[in-house]
């Protein structure tokens, strides 16, 4: 079994974004989800998780507040800034424009 | 889109900003909630808890790497664009190391002589007093004269509520004697209280407990140089004015006494002296400074308006001042306690500060010129980088940084230029009158750095923001097709001409300060200089004063018998000295003041002072109930103008004025400094009323007066009597030091005036030669078209001789109101003379034909095709 893939710098941050816009999440949440969604293939160790986070919240993208969470207990939700959705939506048309030239560069190969 | 990203961003920057504790108390909660959370699932998993708890924490890269990762992102979000910028800078400036070492060289002399020059200032006028609680100490100023008697003292004392202490303080000329040798010093004979009032704790022992003690604390330089910093100096013997002391203690080195920026070398209580003490309590004799503590409830304010309300009791009971006296102000010490010393230095230190500014400006000019004429050498990779996508703001940010990177590296350069200069400005510090040394105490403290730091941060702005701007609005095309020559020709030189015209006029301040002084080494005083001889002694152990003038009488009697003495005489204080002064009046006319000069029969003999009318004083002139005077000539003038003065009655003080009747009229001689306008003055026989406390003897010899000298001692140290010989030096030396304050200012100026040129001419020389090799194409297209190489190279000279004249005619008209300013600030400056004006016109000229000369050789060197192949 191969390792998983290790992140492209910089991917990490627009998952994150994409995740958050969905709804508010606490960061053990947003670990749990974002191995359900890459289906274990993404590996996002909680040790980079957090100083990605902090870093987003840094730059204005994501903002935190402190609410109850399903335990009961107290918990730093993070959500979407107005200019994170912006953020978000850039790197998405950039993500899309990269992938699809990549992909087309790796089947002409292919063929 | 950036505001609001940076309005987004802000509480998350803040709060590890600004509440620490608390974004560290989340962060540990965070973690701990994702713990918690994580060893759950994996006990839902089947794992026990310890191994859940181990890989939860593996999971995590550790819980405290994972803080310090987060703790380093709070910080770098400061800090990343700047370091970037700062990166970036650093390596555009390393790779044009002569235009940054020159541009640091401009900056960090620009802000090494202002921080020094601020450095002055700061201790004088802004540095709290180095003593405890310092806003509590207060002052008591009284106008120009913040001087008290005695019982008025007292009384303050003992009826003031607001201030909780009162002290006082008599600064006076004195004498120290260690193991029988004598010498001159500062002393201040002070109340007992004065430590505690002052709140200067001593360095070794203690300050005095009784008013009657026979107690000396001494300067920490005075036991250092006389006592060779002995440990077991408390306790020794030492002798003034006749009086044996016990030393009991040493002032710290940082306190220089109450009477700063003059040096104080020695403290005794004030009843130890018996002279002083047998006159302190007359009321009419003002002597002593006033220093008090607030309590903690009471304002300045407050204070002074009680304190002028005792003063109003005061006269109400006793009777007015002699003199009207302005009202009492108690105000917190700031710099130095001495208002006259005060005025004295600031108004040279503010003089210097403007100085010294124009000289950063000049500077400031200079990197500006250089920054401009870089940018447009990098267009292209400007250009190049708004290609890439940087905006316009981002270029400038980029830009200003260059400049902040140069202006700190100036900034930390010139602070290292202040600390060298402070020293060399504390040693050379100009003595005022030789009796008290001045010593300034010029640390660097936090305000002189953060004046030093601000000053780099304008500077960053004045020099940066328009090469700034410029740079930014690189318009894309132009900026790769190279087309650098264009734009950069048709900007008018004005940056240029203006640093020529503030180092044109500094360099007229400097001639005119040095013109100054040669007026004043020439100066006639009034009286004969050459060939004349003085000493100062005092008879300290006589009890009497009719002994004391005895025996003053019996020394210039040995002196006159001295091969090579003509005639000698004497006198209560030199001329130049501070002599006291009176209302003087015809009845029923107005009163003008006039200064008082105590005097022997034949002194104006001996000073070669001519005698216009009437007789010199004899021996019928001297019991004190005779009231014969002798005035100047324009004391006369101002109240006879038309008829002769002698006979005449003249009512002499302020507020009982007695008649006194002129006997003899003689010319005008210097009272205050050299080369004043003549003032009123009037002359007493000296032993009228003189108490013969220190005394001047002056003498006129056939020879060099320097020769004289140790005989003239020595004959004065035979006379035995417990004799004091201070001072014995020839006139001149004395009338040269007086010169000392103006010959300082010319030295500095002049000093500053040729950084001034200097930095101005590098400028010229940069800006030129740039221009050149911007312009090599050009001309090698001239020179193939037929144009000479004389032609090229006067073409060059003449633009730089341009810039210069324009300059010159600029500074010129400038010129007129600064010296007119310069003259009310020195009484001894003048217009400069036209000679002057000339020449600092020509030095002008000829640095600009210097500085072009080498560019416009090169210019003239340049090879057609070589020049045509280019690019």
């Amino acid at each position: 079994m191969s390792k998983p893939a290790d992140l492209v710098q910089g991917t990490l941050d627009l998952l994150l974004l994409k995740i958050l816009a969905l709804e508010p999440l606490h960061g053990w949440a947003i670990s749990q989800r974002l191995s359900q969604i890459s289906k274990d293939d993404l590996r996002v160790s909680d040790g980079s998780l957090y100083p990605a986070l902090y870093k987003l919240e840094q730059e204005g993208w994501i903002r935190a507040e402190w609410k109850t969470s399903e335990l009961g207990r107290r918990a730093k939700f993070y959500s979407l800034t107005a200019s994170g959705r912006r953020k978000l939506e850039a790197e998405t048309e950039q993500w899309r424009r990269v992938s699809a030239a990549i992909s087309r560069v790796i089947r002409l190969k292919e063929v | 889109m950036r505001l609001r990203r940076w309005l987004d961003a802000l509480p998350a920057r803040l709060q590890p900003l600004l509440r620490r504790s608390r974004a560290e108390a989340d962060l540990d909660d965070e973690l701990s909630f994702h713990l918690e959370m994580e060893i759950r699932a994996g006990e839902r998993r089947g794992l026990s808890r310890t191994e859940a708890e181990r890989r939860a924490r593996l999971a995590l890269h550790g819980v405290q790497q994972t803080k310090e990762r987060a703790r380093e992102t709070w910080a770098l979000a400061w800090t990343a664009d700047l370091v970037q910028d700062f990166r970036y800078a650093v390596r555009q400036l390393k790779r044009s190391p002569g235009f940054a070492a020159l541009a640091v060289l401009c900056l960090g002399l620009g802000i090494g002589a202002n921080t020094s020059i601020f450095s002055a200032l700061n201790s004088v006028l802004f540095r709290p007093f180095s003593g405890a609680d310092p806003e509590r100490l207060v002052m008591l100023d009284r106008g120009s004269v913040p001087l008290f008697s005695y019982p008025d003292f007292r009384d303050l004392q003992a009826r003031g509520r607001l201030l909780s202490s009162l002290t006082a303080s008599l600064p006076m000329e004195s004498d120290l004697e260690i193991d029988g040798v004598s010498e001159f010093v500062a002393a201040e004979v002070v109340t007992a209280n004065y430590g505690a009032v002052v709140g200067v704790a001593p360095a070794l022992g203690r300050w005095f407990t009784s008013e009657t003690e026979p107690a000396a604390v001494i300067s920490h330089a005075v036991w250092q140089n006389k006592f060779g910093g002995a440990p077991n100096i408390l306790g020794r013997t030492i002798g003034s004015e006749a009086q044996s002391y016990t030393i009991v203690g040493v002032a710290p080195r940082a306190f220089t006494g109450i009477f700063a920026p003059y040096r104080t070398d020695i403290w005794v209580p004030m009843q130890t002296r018996p002279r002083l003490a047998a006159t302190l309590n007359t009321r009419s004799r003002r002597i002593v400074m006033v220093f008090g503590r607030l309590r903690a409830d009471g304002t300045p304010g407050q204070a002074s308006a009680e304190l002028n309300s005792i003063d109003a009791q005061l006269v109400a009971e006793h009777g007015p001042h002699a003199e009207p006296l302005p009202p009492i102000v108690a105000e917190p010490i700031r710099g130095i306690p001495n208002p006259g010393g005060r005025r004295l230095i600031s108004l040279r230190a503010s003089l210097l500060m403007i100085v010294v500014g124009v000289v950063l400006l000049i500077g400031c000019v200079n990197v500006g010129n250089l920054l401009l004429v870089r940018g447009s050498v990098r267009q292209r990779e400007l250009a190049a980088r708004q290609a890439l996508g940087a905006t316009k703001s981002r270029l400038m940010r980029q830009l200003l940084t260059e400049s902040l990177v140069l202006a700190l590296a100036g900034g930390a350069s010139g602070l290292l230029l202040a600390v060298w200069t402070t020293r060399a400005l504390e040693r050379i510090q100009p003595s005022v009158h030789s009796t008290f040394p001045i010593e300034l105490d010029l640390p660097l403290d936090g305000r002189v750095l953060a004046f030093a730091t601000i000053l780099s941060l304008a500077t960053t702005l004045v020099c940066g923001l328009l090469p700034a701007w410029r740079g930014s609005r690189t318009s894309g095309v132009a900026g790769f097709k190279g087309e650098v020559g264009g734009r950069f020709r048709r900007r008018r030189p004005f940056g240029l001409i203006a640093q020529v015209v503030l180092s044109f006029v500094l360099l007229l301040i400097a001639a005119s300060v040095i013109e100054a002084l040669q007026r004043l080494e020439v100066a006639d005083p009034g009286f004969a200089v050459r060939g004349r001889l003085y000493a100062y002694i005092y008879f300290p152990t006589v009890p009497t004063s009719e002994g004391r003038r005895a025996l003053y009488a019996q020394a210039l009697d040995r002196l006159r018998a001295l091969p090579g003495v003509l005639s000698a005489s004497q006198t209560a204080a030199l001329p130049l000295m501070p002599s006291g002064s009176a209302c003087a009046s015809v009845s029923g006319g107005p009163e003008l003041r006039a200064s008082i000069g105590e005097i022997d029969p034949g002194y104006f003999r001996t000073m070669g002072i001519g005698m216009m009318a009437g007789r010199d004083f004899t021996s019928i002139d001297e019991p004190r109930d005779s009231s014969t005077i002798i005035v100047t000539d324009s004391f006369a003038k101002r109240f006879w103008p038309n008829s002769s003065p002698i006979g005449k009655q003249v009512l002499i003080g302020c507020q009982a004025p007695q008649a006194s009747v002129v006997i003899g009229v003689v010319r005008d001689s210097a009272v205050r400094d050299v080369g004043e306008p003549p003032s009123p003055q009037f002359y007493q026989p000296f032993a009228r009323q003189y108490d013969g406390g220190l005394s001047a003897l002056l003498l006129e010899t056939g020879t060099d007066p320097a020769s004289m000298v140790q005989a003239v001692r020595d004959t004065l140290l035979g006379m035995g009597q417990n004799i004091r010989v201070y001072a014995v030096q020839p006139l001149s030396t004395y009338i040269d030091q007086s010169l000392t304050a103006v010959r300082w200012m010319a030295m500095v100026l002049s000093g500053f005036g040729l950084l001034a040129l200097c930095l101005a001419a590098i400028g010229l020389y940069g800006v030129i030669a740039y221009r050149v090799s911007l312009r090599t194409q050009e001309i090698g297209v001239r020179m193939a078209l037929g144009a000479g190489r004389g032609e090229i190279f006067r073409d060059v000279v003449l633009q730089g001789l341009a810039i210069a004249v324009a300059g010159v005619v600029i500074g010129e008209v400038l010129a007129i109101p600064t010296m007119r300013a310069l003259a009310s600030v020195q009484a001894a400056i003048r217009p400069s003379t036209a000679s002057t004006h000339l020449a600092a016109a020509v030095i002008w000229i000829v640095v600009a034909l210097v500085a072009c000369y080498v560019p416009a050789s090169r210019a003239a060197r340049v090879d057609p095709m070589e020049a045509l192949r280019h690019d």
